[in-house]
Order: C-alpha cells, then sequence, then structure tokens
C-alpha cells in the first residue's frame, strides 16, 4: 500500500458517510416514482451535480487520458461535440420537451406510446445488451486503476471493487434516486476537488513549457492539430466529428443515465435548464482528463500502456497525505456512476423487459410495489454480470471507441426513430423495427474487426450506424403505410 | 502549429477557472434544493416519515 495513516483515515471516513447517507434515504422511498425518478423533485443546481456524477467515474479519466496520451493535444477537439449537443437541445428542446412533458420515466415507454408494446420490448433488449456490455468493462479497467494507484495487491482488488460495488449496491436498491442524488453531492465535492488539484498540481511539477515541447517533438504537428493532415483525412477531422454529434445527440435522448436524469427534474423548463449548462461541465470533464494524459506523456520518459498512463502518473505526482482525499474523491466517480448506471440499465430490465413480458401474460398493469421488488431484482442481477464480464473481456483499439460501439448498438435506432416518432407522423412500428435492426449492423461488425481496422474505420462505422438508421426508418414506415393500403383495400 | 498551442492553451485555463467556479456555485445552491427536495418528499410520502397514512 502506497497510502499513509491519514490517507487510510480519509478513505474509510468517506465510504462510510455515503454509505450511511445512502441507507438513510430508504424513508423516503414507497412507489417506483420515488425509487427511479426521485417523484420528479430535482432541481437544477442537484441535477447538474448529479449529470456530472453519473457521467463521471475512474472509467471517464481513463479513457479520456488515453486519447490524450496517445493523441497529444489535437484529441482535446472530442470534448467539444457533447458541449455543443447539449447546448443545441437545452436551447431547442429539440426531441427533450416533447419527452418531458409526457411525464414517461424510461425512454422505451415513449415507443409503447408512440408505436407499440413490440418495439419497446425490441428496444428494451437492445438497450439492456448494449448497456450492460458498456457498463461490463468498468470494474476490470477501475481494478487496474485502483491497484496502480493505492498499491492494493492485485488479488485483492477484485474484493475490494466487489466490496465497493456492494455498499453502492445496498443504497441503490434501498433508496433508489433519492440515495443517488444525496450521495451525488457528497461524491461531487472530493471528485472536483480532485479534478483541479490533479490539474493545477500537474502544471506546477512538469511546467507549460516543457509540457508543450515533449508533445511537439514527439508527435510533431498531428499532435496540436486534429485535422492534420487535412480536414477530411485528419483522425478527428469532419467524418469523426459527424460521428461524434450524432452519437451525442443520441446519448443524450436516449441514453438510459442521463434521461433517467432528465425525466427526475421538476418541470420541463429546468430538464431543460439542466442540458444548457451541462453542456459547459461535459466541455470541462473532456478538456480535463484529456490534459492528464498529456501531462502523462510529458513527464514519462520511457513508454507506458496508453490505459496505465494515467494512474501511473497520479500515483507519481500525488503526495502523500493528499492521495487520500485525491483516491477518495477517484472513488466517489466511480461509485456515484455505479449507483446510476445500475439503476438505470435494471430499470430498462424491469420495466421494458420483464415487465411487458408480465403484463402481456397476465393482461394486468403490475402494482408500484411489485415494479420496485423487481427493480431491486435486476439491480443486483446486473451487477453480478458486470462483475463477471469484466474478468473475461479483453478490450482492443481505443476504450473510448468500445464505449461508444456497445452504445451504438441501440443509439442510432433510438434517436431516428425518436426525432421520427415526435416529429413525422408517418413514422410506423416497421420503420422503427428495421432502423433498429439496421443501426445495429455497423456497431456489431466493429466489436469483431482487427485493432488496426478498427482505429482507422471508427469514424465511418459510427456515422455509417447512423445513416442505416435512417434508411431504416423511412423505408419501413413508407412499406408499412403501403401495406396497411393494400390491406384495407383487399378488406373493402 | 503555434496557432493551435495557443488556443489549446486558453481553452485548458478556461476550463480549469470556469470548472473551478461553478462547481463552488453548484455545490452552494444545491445546499438549498437538498433541502427543498426532502421537504417535498416528507410532505408527499408521509407515511414513510412519519409512520401516518398519506
Amino acid at each position: 500500500m502506497y497510502f499513509n495513516f491519514i490517507d487510510v483515515l480519509i478513505v474509510a471516513f468517506y465510504i462510510v458517510l455515503v454509505f450511511l447517507s445512502g441507507i438513510l434515504m430508504k424513508r423516503f422511498v414507497s412507489g417506483i416514482g420515488d425509487y427511479l425518478v426521485a417523484d420528479r423533485t430535482m432541481g437544477f443546481n442537484l441535477g447538474l451535480i448529479s449529470m456530472m456524477c453519473t457521467e463521471i467515474g475512474m472509467i471517464t479519466y481513463v479513457y479520456y487520458a488515453e486519447l490524450g496520451y496517445k493523441a497529444g493535444f489535437a484529441s482535446l477537439i472530442i470534448a467539444f461535440p457533447p458541449m455543443l449537443v447539449y447546448f443545441f437541445l437545452g436551447r431547442t428542446g429539440f426531441i427533450i420537451k416533447p419527452l418531458l412533458e409526457m411525464k414517461i420515466m424510461t425512454i422505451p415507454e415513449f415507443f409503447s406510446r408512440r408505436f407499440n408494446t413490440g418495439v419497446r420490448f425490441y428496444l428494451g433488449i437492445l438497450m439492456a445488451v448494449g448497456g450492460i456490455l458498456n457498463f461490463g468493462v468498468f470494474p476490470g479497467v477501475e481494478a487496474k486503476f485502483i491497484n496502480t494507484v493505492s498499491g492494493i495487491p492485485e488479488g485483492y482488488v477484485l474484493v475490494t471493487m466487489v466490496v465497493l460495488l456492494t455498499l453502492v449496491l445496498i443504497y441503490t436498491l434501498l433508496g433508489g434516486m433519492v440515495s443517488i442524488i444525496l450521495t451525488n453531492y457528497i461524491q461531487y465535492i472530493l471528485l472536483s476537488f480532485g479534478m483541479v488539484f490533479i490539474t493545477v498540481y500537474g502544471i506546477y511539477i512538469i511546467g507549460w513549457d516543457n509540457i508543450v515541447n515533449t508533445v511537439t517533438a514527439k508527435f510533431g504537428e498531428k499532435g496540436v492539430n486534429p485535422f492534420f493532415p487535412s480536414l477530411i483525412k485528419g483522425e478527428f477531422g469532419i467524418g469523426f466529428l459527424v460521428w461524434q454529434i450524432l452519437e451525442w445527440t443520441a446519448i443524450l435522448v436516449a441514453w438510459q443515465a442521463i434521461s433517467l436524469r432528465l425525466f427526475s427534474s421538476k418541470d420541463s423548463k429546468t430538464g431543460m435548464k439542466i442540458y444548457k449548462w451541462s453542456g459547459l461541465m461535459f466541455l470541462f470533464r473532456g478538456i480535463i482528463p484529456i490534459f492528464w494524459g498529456i501531462m502523462a506523456f510529458a513527464y514519462f520518459t520511457e513508454p507506458v500502456s496508453g490505459l496505465d498512463a494515467l494512474p501511473l502518473f497520479i500515483k507519481a505526482i500525488v503526495p502523500s497525505g493528499v492521495m487520500g482525499l485525491i483516491f477518495a474523491g477517484l472513488l466517489a466517480a466511480s461509485m456515484s456512476t455505479y449507483a446510476s448506471y445500475l439503476l438505470s440499465w435494471s430499470s430498462v430490465v424491469s420495466q421494458d423487459i420483464i415487465g411487458v413480458i408480465i403484463k402481456s401474460i397476465t393482461k394486468r398493469e403490475i402494482s408500484s410495489e411489485k415494479q420496485l421488488m423487481i427493480s431491486r431484482f435486476t439491480v443486483a442481477a446486473v451487477m453480478i454480470f458486470i462483475i463477471w464480464w469484466s474478468l473475461f473481456h479483453k478490450i482492443e483499439g481505443y476504450l473510448y471507441f468500445y464505449l461508444q460501439m456497445t452504445g451504438m448498438l441501440f443509439l442510432p435506432g433510438a434517436l431516428v426513430s425518436l426525432a421520427l416518432g415526435v416529429y413525422w407522423k408517418k413514422a410506423r412500428s416497421t420503420g422503427a423495427y428495421l432502423a433498429f435492426t439496421l443501426g445495429t449492423i455497423p456497431p456489431l461488425l466493429y466489436l469483431f474487426l482487427s485493432e488496426e481496422v478498427k482505429n482507422e474505420w471508427a469514424s465511418v462505422f459510427g456515422w455509417g450506424g447512423f445513416f442505416l438508421a435512417l434508411i431504416g426508418m423511412v423505408a419501413g414506415s413508407y412499406i408499412h403505410g403501403i401495406c396497411k393500403r393494400s390491406n384495407n383495400k383487399i378488406k373493402a | 502549429m503555434t496557432m493551435w498551442i495557443v488556443i489549446w492553451g486558453i481553452i485548458i485555463l478556461f476550463s480549469l477557472m470556469a470548472f473551478t467556479w461553478m462547481s463552488v456555485k453548484i455545490l452552494y445552491k444545491g445546499i438549498g434544493e437538498l433541502k427543498e427536495m426532502f421537504q417535498k418528499l416528507r410532505e408527499e410520502n408521509g407515511k414513510n416519515w412519519a409512520g401516518n397514512k398519506r
């Protein structure tokens, strides 16, 4: 262990504080509405805090730092698409305002209202598979991070992760979204301190000139200019930006952990305001960890693995005594993400898969108490699965791209079906089925390709998924319309 | 190349300063919202909080 007594004390105090705060919230939960969306009582500032905590975990730091370490300053461009999309959606209310006004709890719910239960069920399955495969690499990557930073022996890291996950699981099971909002508040204090400290202290230790000189000497112009050699051929050129803007639009309207935050806000105005300001916060969420990766690149004279760069860098620069606070901040980032993701993906399984099956068999609405019980059971099941998956799955290519592609198993179809479902009267269920099915083809192909091909063609597979989903929706809706008209003629 | 370095330098500095300021602001204002949220949940969820029926 690299920790001194004070470090251990800080970490232990933090864990106990968060755990107790979380379980005390059970008293506020009596039905599925309290459990999943905190009875829609969340205000603007809490919404922003909760949104940041959900979407910042150790894994976020790792994948952004990997990009900074491998691609230099040029990779900072990645932080801009989410900011632009957040701002656009928050400002215009595109898709999100109609969803907020419908007062739904999960995205697939929209599909059962607009199309039919079959579409909701199909999306539920794709969302559960994509979301859980995405979530499934978190424990493995983060266990390695904890091992490097804290010095906890490798054999005990998985046990540490299981203990932490169990603590998160207990308070999420008991207090649902109410627990998450309160624990997010405590976690954000440590998380924000850690982010500012590592950045300032890193610049102080390494020096800005040294960072710039190392990057330009080793990468040349490619390390600072994202559009090098040209806007079209550059690694982060126009194809990449188009994909990222589409992907982030899809994430912000259909990613369950984010949309659950949106649906928890007390009214549509608050929801849109949270989105507008989250844009700026998401810019910082990208810029700061990418810059850590760039600092790590300048700091190490010998090359290290991209995924190891950040934990090794933190271990090397953070002084003993402060390490406890930083480590608690890292744990905070992860625990809040686990809590939200467990609740989010399990709500899809319980509401949109199991719920739909039970309802179609019994032909009755399930009571709020039973929904709550099923939701709690699925939270535990999801946790067991992700621990198992993280033990066996090996990541190839950029971790960032893996995460985006697993999400793309449902995002292209979801975005196209949501947008056209809301704004195009002729959108039909056959179109939605085809959009989801065609949209999954590029990410599925991507997951089975070699590492070199993956990195080179990621952008094409990215925007290609959205393009195919659009074709599927338009073609499917017209086919549906034609079939319906000919059926009506036969009946007449 | 110099132009890009200057741009990234400004963006990193802005991100650090604005993140610090916004974090302090939302944490400070968040306390009031937490109180408000619990008040509302307590009123709507009286059964669990005080053992009374709704």
